[in-house]
């Protein structure tokens, strides 16, 4: 499979301080990847740095081919539902309809924008909401769409930060089984704190706490996330995958942390 | 509506009729924009530019009367404190959003001190300038005295704005809802935001004649939240903002020539009255359902 996201000795801080060091990466078309790791930890700076919104320090940053900037109109991106107003005045439709928005695209959208947002829709199962006020939708719904918004551009990755947060199981449910289909045409990375659900979907983990290193999905364990996050972790692993894996189904530490 | 005849086409009127077009024309701006304003929540950032257009007054009212002084007529002529205070309104829309994207002190602090600043120079030169100068014209605007002049220009600035409106939609809409995925789609987003800082600096400047510096704010921002609570798409949101605006004001000004008040405070008490009463309206609505 060919590389998609490079990252070649990235070194990256806002201050003097680096919030990542050093940083060597490879992601694969069509991987299937989680980025973890503890709060302040770098997640957000390294899906920053691979769509070009920050610069490297050091080192370089590759996205399919080109430097993130000249690759940006290939990528799809979600940011957590919360960053945006959930009161402004849109429609679901609106909001999947800007995926289309390019630099040299009409002044108002053209009838294969709108049939490319309602294939969307479709896809993410949100056609029936497509004239409601985004600002009205649950949580799981509006991370839906925003997926939705990403997926109208046709891009050839993915990146997802915190999907899940502030959304409901079933949603979640809903949401995970939708990005295990789209996983079969694109490469999606996603930034979760939720390490035992997005293990059991992903196929490989970036552990992220300064350094980076990369493991399969079906190898994480306690005693890893220890590792990377520096304390007891409780892991209960909802697993579909794995159950192939030597890893064990529940793990909990012998003590809680105080 | 035997008022509104008698002051439509009876001749010793004529100011007020001039005032009803001139309001006409400035809804679909102060609509237009304003919708961008008000969901885009920069009401403060409209603010610190209006004021900051009293300095350029300030500063034009000064220069144009040392001209008349010095005997340059005709340069006096020119020196108008409105071409100064769409320069100052612009230089400060063009600072604001350099501030915000680059500084790295408050964003708050700067903005107020920009705020501060512009109103500082204005009051700074009328008070050096020889003679009597009121500035309660330029700080609550005279809507009634409203020449043939100021009607054009309101005139070709609503149908400017129309036109870059309605070629920018599509853009000013995404930037205003999500910045970022924007400027990830390959597209100015920065600029765009400066274009939308300008285009509000314009606005302000050119209305500050009808309704002031500090009321200019009130029609750009009460129709618009008027309309955000009554719509959910953006679109609608703009038309709905325009239509309110020129209901609004012609109310108001209805009322200022029934009751013999003054004309701006009346148009923005009105269209205060207005929003309270919506609020009010949906509250009550939401507790009966």
């Amino acid at each position: 499979m060919p590389s998609v996201l490079d990252f070649n000795n990235v070194t990256f801080g806002y201050s003097r301080e680096p919030v990542l060091e050093n940083v060597n990466l490879s992601i694969s078309s069509r991987d299937f990847i989680a980025v973890i790791g503890p709060n302040g930890g770098g997640k957000t700076t390294l899906l920053k740095l691979a769509l070009g919104l920050l610069e490297p320090n050091l080192g370089t940053v590759t996205l399919l081919g080109n430097s993130p900037y000249q690759s940006r109109t290939l990528v799809g991106y979600t940011p957590q539902y919360l960053q945006v107003d959930p009161s402004f005045p849109l429609s679901v439709m609106d909001v999947v309809l800007m995926g289309r928005l390019r630099k040299k695209s009409g002044w108002w959208y053209s009838r294969e924008d709108r049939a490319a947002a309602q294939e969307t829709l479709h896809t993410m199962q949100l056609f029936e909401y497509r004239n409601a006020p985004f600002g009205s939708l649950s949580g799981g719904q509006k991370q839906r769409t925003l997926i939705a918004r990403a997926l109208c551009g046709n891009p050839e990755i993915l990146f997802l930060d915190e999907p899940t947060n502030n959304i409901d199981p079933s949603s979640e449910s809903i949401l995970y089984k939708i990005l295990e289909r789209l996983n079969e045409r694109l490469t999606i990375l996603i930034v979760s704190h939720d390490v035992g659900v997005v293990s059991s979907i992903v196929k490989n983990v970036i552990c992220v706490n300064r350094t980076v290193a990369v493991h399969p999905a079906s190898q994480l364990t306690g005693l890893l996330l220890h590792d990377i996050y520096g304390s007891e972790q409780l892991f209960v692993r909802h697993d579909h995958r794995c159950t192939v894996s030597e890893t064990p189904v529940q793990e909990i530490p012998q003590e809680r942390p105080r | 509506m035997n008022h509104l005849k008698e002051i439509f086409f009876a001749p010793e009127f004529a100011f007020l009729r001039q005032a009803f077009l001139v309001s006409a024309a400035a809804s679909f701006p102060f609509g237009i924009i304003g919708t961008f304003v008000v969901v885009r929540r920069i009401g403060y950032l409209a603010s610190a530019i209006s004021h900051c257009a009293f300095g350029g007054i300030g500063l034009g009212i000064f220069f144009q009367q040392l001209a008349a002084a010095a005997g340059f007529s005709t340069l006096a002529f020119f020196l108008n404190p409105f071409p100064a205070a769409v320069v100052f309104s612009i230089l400060s829309a063009v600072l604001i959003g350099v501030v915000r994207y680059s500084a790295k002190e408050r964003e708050d602090a700067v903005i107020g001190s920009i705020w501060a600043s512009g109103m500082a120079v204005g009051i700074l030169f009328l008070d050096k300038t020889p003679g009597y100068h009121s500035v309660e014209a330029y700080l609550f605007g005279e809507i009634l005295l409203t020449s043939n002049t100021g009607l054009l220009i309101v005139g070709v600035l609503s149908l400017g704005i129309l036109l870059v409106t309605g070629l920018f939609f599509k853009r000013f809409e995404a930037i205003c809802f999500d910045e970022e995925y924007v400027t990830l789609r390959g597209l100015p987003a920065k600029f765009y935001f400066q274009f939308l800082l300008v285009l509000v600096a314009l606005i302000v400047v050119l209305m500050i004649q009808l309704v002031g510096v500090i009321l200019v704010i009130a029609l750009l921002t009460l129709p618009a939240s008027i309309a955000g609570r009554l719509t959910f798409r953006l679109f609608p949101m703009a038309v709905l903002a325009t239509g309110l605006c020129f209901v609004l004001s012609w109310t108001g000004l209805i009322l200022s020539s029934r009751f013999d008040t003054a004309a701006s405070p009346t148009i923005i008490l009105v269209s205060a009255a207005a929003y309270v009463l919506v609020l009010l309206t949906q509250f009550l609505y939401a507790r009966i359902r």
